[in-house]
Order: structure tokens, then C-alpha cells, then sequence
């Protein structure tokens, strides 16, 4: 109680606005399809942030975002104009221990945390090559989700370590490279045979908060 | 210090993330045929995880299976227990009999309904094969089901058929039939010949009339000669023939081409309809000059081609002075083959740059799911100057038109001066590559080795999916009009009624 006491003392709200680029590393395990190939892929983050901090060191930190989670497959050998980005979209909500440290003015910060999140939508964008018309075909579409296949709730872990100038007196700026590594396969347990594949995405985002 | 504590416990935290995820199960790779992948012939379980793997990673339509009600994982579950008690028989006092084998594969295969599909498993305690194509099974109450071959054309061919008697028409058959009846009619005429100037010798010699009876005999031999059997082949190559030479005659052996033998008809009816009757989609090797080389391939290649030609030029000679009245194209019985086919065909008569009414979708993962985005199946049409027909055109098909000769009907069901009549067809419209080495191209294909390797399995490469009906695997495509084969009235007159109904179609629009 005491300690809750002593941290509400120095209690204060801070809301923000980020936004940043992604890149995603696909993991999956491609078993005897050796000739195909999965590359990771850019994309971009937008989200509001909330923080509650509890002492000048401590904080709790809540971001609603949304995250694009993207990766790129194609073909080597005959196949080789196979060749297409998958762009996934997800909504998340990572929820943090936010640890700072340094001077007033510029200080550095340490988020950890879990996040959850749901997976909005897929699209497709590239080159695909139909053996038997030995034609090259332009796609661009949306992609249905497969409710039997496809896991569209997504968990795991996230942390990011930034830095905060404080340019005025209620508002700061920061800058933070940021880890979301899903513990959640995108494909649901389909199968008598297990097949998960994961996303992890690195994020560089930048934001503006305001301080109560 | 609390906050080194904090950082450290996140640290260790960061670093034991990974135990958080599951790995894959290991998947072997079917286009191997090591024993790491086909070395299941100890035990029925094995065999059935093989198979059951096999299918679960490479068969193309589980999304539509899974719409027919099917859950391959209850297949797993339900029948690898008995796989277990087959495992526990002994081979030599209780061995497993082929015919439950059989029993069980058919239950496990017959929901499948991919059209081209076919399993095959050995018994590991009789080591016989056993074959099964869920098609057939599906497709054995089917009434024409039993029909083997085309209905013949000959009536058609006689005044009998009044005003359905065609005024034209050429054998353009690339078989072994066409070239060798050809070789011996040739060879009976000239033995005529021969025995005419022998027998008129006013005063012949004793090897005059030894050879005159010798002739005699290889004639009665050459008029009772019938070709049914690939074995008569043989004899007309290796007693035929030299007993031909030997008596002075020009005659060809027979050699037997790599390629498929194709049997085709060209007709015109008296008011303009063109008729194309064809047994298979190998025309393009034969068109291309791939197949050729020796005396009676020439032959085959040039006499298919000329019957070809025939129908396609008449085609536009007759549209181009408005005289044309329609075209049948009769897929009945057809079995089906290669794709380029198709602008040799109905292909012909379309505008150049290719004919798309379906699309296609492949593997790209082990996943049941896993497929690939859909692109545009084009089948080729032709390339050189010509017309667009846009008179009525016919497809007559059946439940014996398979794969190609499904397509064919489906393109002419997007067609609008276009209908398809007779009845369903087999229900296989899935490309395939007939190359087994060809597996990792798209996954799919040939899995194992017919009859050497303990399973075997032939799953097509690819997804066909109408563009206007869907998936049509183990349905087939339904022809406009519907008629069903009247084989009484075939056996008792010659009559096709399943063709009239054609012809009334392009005569009356009804």
C-alpha cells in the first residue's frame, strides 16, 4: 500500500500518436518445397498510445496499432517468375511495463510486455506463372481467409527500447525500435500433422505524446 | 538496483521466447523414391501414414472435400487403428487377403472426388497391387458407365440414313488398323496380279504352279487376316510381312509410334454440318511433326493431318460463303490428353490469343489449404488468319469424356452460339503432367511408382475451376440438353440418337 501510495504521488497520464515501418520475418519451414523461398518485407505501423507512469522510472504503457506484418515468397528454378508479396494487416494491442532512465529533458525507455491482436486482412501483390499456359500473370487481390486454416487472433511477447525529448513542457517526442515475436501460429491446429508458422516484426516508429 | 533486477528478469524473459513456439512435424519429400520416403513395406500402418500423408500434402481440393463433408483427420483416426490390427496378423497363418485390403482402400478413397485420381497399394503379405480410381467407383451406377466405345458412325455413312447421310467424309485414324488394312489391301492386289500372270501361263513348270499355290495360300492368309489384338500386330511384322516379300510384294512392316494412337472421323452432312468424332487429345504431336520418322508413322501423321485439315478448311470455306450450317464436335467416349490440343478443336474456331473459361490454382504448401493465388487457364486457340464461327456448334459428350474432353465441353458451355448435349460427363477436368520425374514442379502429379514402389498415388497438378460453375471434380459437366444414349436403337439400326438430337439442335435452334 505503501508503495502504491508513493508511486500515485508522482502519478501522470501521457497520450500519443506513432507511426513507423515495419519489417517482418516470416518463419516456416518450407519441408521439401526447397525451391520456394520466404524473404522478409517493409511496412508500415500506425497506432494511439496511452501511458500511466507510476514513478519517474516506471510506467505502464497501452498502444492500440495497426501493423502490417508483410513477407514476400517466390520461386527458383523453371517457376522462378513466381515472385509475390503477401501483406497481412493486423490490429494490436501491446500492453507494457515501461521502464525510463537518464535526465530530465532526453531520456531513454525500455518497454517489455505481451500484446494481442487480430489479424484484419491479406493481400496479395506480384507475380505468379501457370505452368501449364507457360503465362506469366500479374496479381493484385484480397485474399479470403480460410476460417478452418487461418489463426486471425494473434498473441505474443514485445518489447522496444527508445528515446524521449522533452521539447516542452507538456509535450515529448520519441523515437523507438520496437519487437512484436508472436507465440501464436498464423495457422490454426488443422492437421493430424503440425505446420506452425510464426511472424516476428521489427518496428522503427516514432511518436509525439502529450503529458498531463 | 531494482531496476537491474527488472531489466535482467525482462532479459532473461527475451530469451527464453522461443520455447514458446511449436516446431513442424517432419515432412518427407514424395518426389523421392529412397526408402527414407517408400520404405513402408513392413507394416500396413506405415503404408496407410504414407498414403494418407501423401494425399494430405499434395492433393489439390480438400477446401471442396471439406464442403462434401469430408475431414481427412477422421479418415486418420478412423482407419489407422485398423491398420493396427491388420499389422497384428501373420503373414504366413492369417495373411491379409487383397480383397480386404481392397475393401478398405476403396472405403477410404471413395469420397474423393477428384476425377483423375487413382490409388495404388501393395499388400504387404501377398505382395499383389491393388488399384482403385474413386471416379470409377463413383461413376459405375452411371448408365453409359459400361459404354467402352463411341457409338459407331457407319449408318450415317449408307442411304439408310436419308437425310442424315453425310455427303463426305475421311478416316483420318492415325492407328494401326488404318496403316496396316491399307498395307495388305495393297498386298492382296498385287498378289491378285501376280497369280493372274501366273495362271496364265499356257504351259507352266512344276515351280510354276509350286509357286502359283504358294500365292494362292498366302492369299486365303491375307484375306482371313483380322486386326483386333496389339498380338496381330506382331504377326502381320513378323509372318505377314516376309511371307509378302518373299513372294515378290511391296509391303511396309508396321512400326509402333511412342505416341498415343488416335482414332478420328471427319464428316459433312448434306446440309453443311461438319462432324469431327475424335477417340483422344493427341493431335498436336502428330500436327507438330513430332511424331513421324518412319514409313507408317509418315503415314499416320499425314493421313490424321489431311482429315484435320479437311474438317478446319471446310469449316471456313463454308462459313465464309454463309453456307455452313453448323459443326458437331462428338467428345463421346474421349479420354482426353493434351491441353495444346485445344486449338486444333473447337480452339479452331475461336478468335486467336486463347479461350479462358476457367481458372487454375496450385501448391504452395504442405497444408491441406495451401494453395496458390488463381490465374487465368488459357487454352490456346489458333493462331493463323481465320474466321470466328459463329454458326451453332455442337459438343456431344458423355460420362466417358474425361479430362481434355471435359474442358472442351465446359468451353463450349461459355460459348454463346455453343451447347453441349448428351449427358454428364466423367467428372476429371484437373490438369495433370504425365511426366512422374516432373513431381516437384507443382507438388503434385506422381507420387511413387506404379506397381514397384509400395503406394502409388496419381494426383493432378493443378485445380480447374470453371469460371461460371466452380469446382466440378466428381461431377463432370452438365450438357445443355440432356440426352441419354438409346443403345437399342443403336444395336437394332445403326441410329445414334444422342447425334440426330445434334443435328435436330443445329436445324431447328431447338
Amino acid at each position: 500500500m505503501l508503495l502504491v501510495f508513493a508511486m500515485t504521488a508522482t502519478a501522470q497520464w501521457r497520450a500519443g500518436v506513432t507511426m513507423g515501418t515495419t519489417w517482418n520475418h516470416y518463419s516456416i519451414d518450407k519441408h521439401y518445397m526447397t525451391d520456394w523461398h520466404y524473404e522478409g518485407q517493409w511496412g508500415l505501423t500506425a497506432g494511439l498510445t496511452g501511458q500511466y507512469d507510476f514513478t519517474d522510472w516506471l510506467a505502464v504503457r497501452a498502444d492500440l496499432n495497426w501493423t502490417q506484418k508483410n513477407h514476400r515468397q517466390y520461386r527458383t528454378g523453371i517457376l522462378a517468375s513466381t515472385d509475390y508479396d503477401t501483406r497481412n494487416a493486423y490490429l494490436q494491442l501491446p500492453v507494457m511495463a515501461s521502464f525510463s532512465f537518464g535526465a530530465e529533458k532526453v531520456r531513454g525507455f525500455l518497454n517489455l510486455g505481451v500484446y494481442g491482436g487480430y489479424w484484419t486482412s491479406t493481400s496479395i501483390k506480384g507475380s505468379f506463372m501457370n505452368m501449364f499456359t507457360e503465362k506469366v500473370n500479374d496479381i493484385k487481390e484480397d485474399v479470403s481467409f480460410n476460417s478452418d486454416r487461418d489463426q486471425r487472433w494473434d498473441c505474443g511477447m514485445v518489447g522496444g527500447i527508445g528515446v524521449e525529448y522533452r521539447f516542452v513542457q507538456h509535450w515529448a517526442a520519441q523515437v523507438e525500435t520496437r519487437c512484436y515475436y508472436s507465440t501464436t501460429s498464423t495457422q490454426k491446429d488443422y492437421m493430424v500433422m503440425k505446420d506452425p508458422k510464426y511472424n516476428t516484426t521489427f518496428a522503427i516508429q516514432a511518436g509525439v505524446v502529450y503529458i498531463f | 538496483m531494482k531496476k537491474i533486477y527488472i531489466l535482467m528478469a525482462a532479459a532473461a524473459m527475451m530469451l527464453t521466447m522461443n520455447s514458446c513456439r511449436e516446431t513442424s512435424d517432419n515432412v518427407v519429400s514424395y518426389g523421392q523414391y529412397d526408402a527414407l520416403t517408400f520404405g513402408v513395406d513392413t507394416c500396413f500402418t506405415a503404408q496407410f501414414n504414407g498414403v494418407w500423408t501423401a494425399l494430405n500434402c499434395n492433393y489439390g481440393i480438400w477446401d471442396y472435400e471439406a464442403e462434401h463433408g469430408l475431414n481427412w483427420d477422421d479418415v486418420y483416426s478412423q482407419y489407422m487403428p485398423k491398420m493396427e490390427e491388420l499389422d497384428k496378423r501373420d503373414k504366413k497363418t492369417n495373411p491379409v487377403t487383397d480383397a480386404e485390403l481392397e475393401a478398405l482402400y476403396k472405403e477410404i478413397a471413395k469420397p474423393l472426388h477428384d476425377g483423375h485420381l487413382v490409388l495404388q497399394v501393395m499388400n504387404l503379405h501377398t505382395m499383389n497391387f491393388i488399384t482403385i480410381s474413386p471416379s470409377a467407383l463413383r461413376n459405375a451406377d452411371r448408365p453409359d458407365a459400361d459404354l467402352i466405345k463411341a457409338p459407331s458412325f457407319d449408318y450415317y455413312k449408307t442411304t439408310a440414313a436419308g437425310e442424315n447421310q453425310v455427303s463426305d467424309y475421311k478416316d483420318g485414324t492415325a492407328y494401326p488398323t488404318a496403316f496396316i488394312n491399307e498395307q495388305i489391301d495393297d498386298a492382296k492386289t498385287q498378289l491378285t496380279a501376280t497369280i493372274a500372270t501366273q495362271q496364265a501361263k499356257t504351259s507352266p513348270t512344276d515351280l510354276d504352279d509350286y509357286l502359283l499355290q504358294k500365292n494362292l495360300d498366302l492369299k486365303t492368309v491375307l484375306d482371313n487376316f483380322i486386326l483386333t489384338t496389339p498380338s496381330d500386330i506382331e504377326y502381320y511384322n513378323t509372318v505377314l510381312v516376309p511371307k509378302c516379300v518373299e513372294a515378290g510384294i511391296n509391303i511396309q512392316s508396321f512400326d509402333i509410334p511412342d505416341s498415343e494412337w488416335i482414332k478420328l472421323e471427319y464428316a459433312m452432312f448434306k446440309d453443311n454440318i461438319a462432324y469431327l468424332k475424335f477417340s483422344a487429345f493427341a493431335i498436336t504431336g502428330y500436327v507438330k511433326g513430332s511424331i513421324g520418322g518412319t514409313p507408317n508413322q509418315d503415314y499416320l501423321a499425314d493421313r490424321l493431318r489431311k482429315a484435320l485439315a479437311q474438317w478446319t478448311d471446310t469449316i471456313q470455306s463454308l462459313h465464309k460463303a454463309g453456307q455452313l450450317k453448323g459443326v458437331i464436335i462428338d467428345v463421346r467416349n474421349n479420354r482426353g490428353g493434351n491441353t495444346e490440343d485445344y486449338q486444333y478443336v473447337l480452339g479452331s474456331m475461336l478468335p486467336a490469343g486463347g479461350h479462358t473459361f476457367a481458372s487454375a490454382r496450385f501448391k504452395t504448401g504442405i497444408g491441406r489449404f495451401d494453395y496458390s493465388p488463381l490465374t487465368p487457364e488459357v487454352f490456346k486457340t489458333r493462331k493463323d488468319a481465320h474466321e470466328t464461327i459463329t454458326e451453332p456448334i455442337v459438343v456431344l459428350a458423355n460420362g466417358n469424356s474425361v479430362s481434355m474432353a471435359e474442358i472442351t465441353s465446359l468451353g463450349a458451355k461459355s460459348l454463346p452460339n455453343a451447347r453441349l448435349i448428351g449427358t454428364r460427363t466423367h467428372g476429371g477436368l484437373c490438369l495433370l503432367m504425365s511426366d512422374p520425374s516432373a513431381y516437384s514442379v507443382n507438388y503434385a502429379s506422381s507420387v511413387g511408382i506404379m506397381d514397384q514402389t509400395p503406394f502409388y498415388i496419381y494426383i493432378p497438378a493443378n485445380t480447374t475451376i470453371s469460371n461460371d460453375y466452380g469446382i466440378l471434380e466428381g461431377v463432370g459437366v452438365t450438357p445443355d440438353i440432356e440426352v441419354q444414349f438409346d443403345r437399342d436403337l443403336m444395336q437394332t439400326t445403326g441410329r445414334d440418337n444422342q447425334l440426330e438430337r445434334a443435328l435436330q439442335y443445329i436445324r431447328t435452334g431447338n
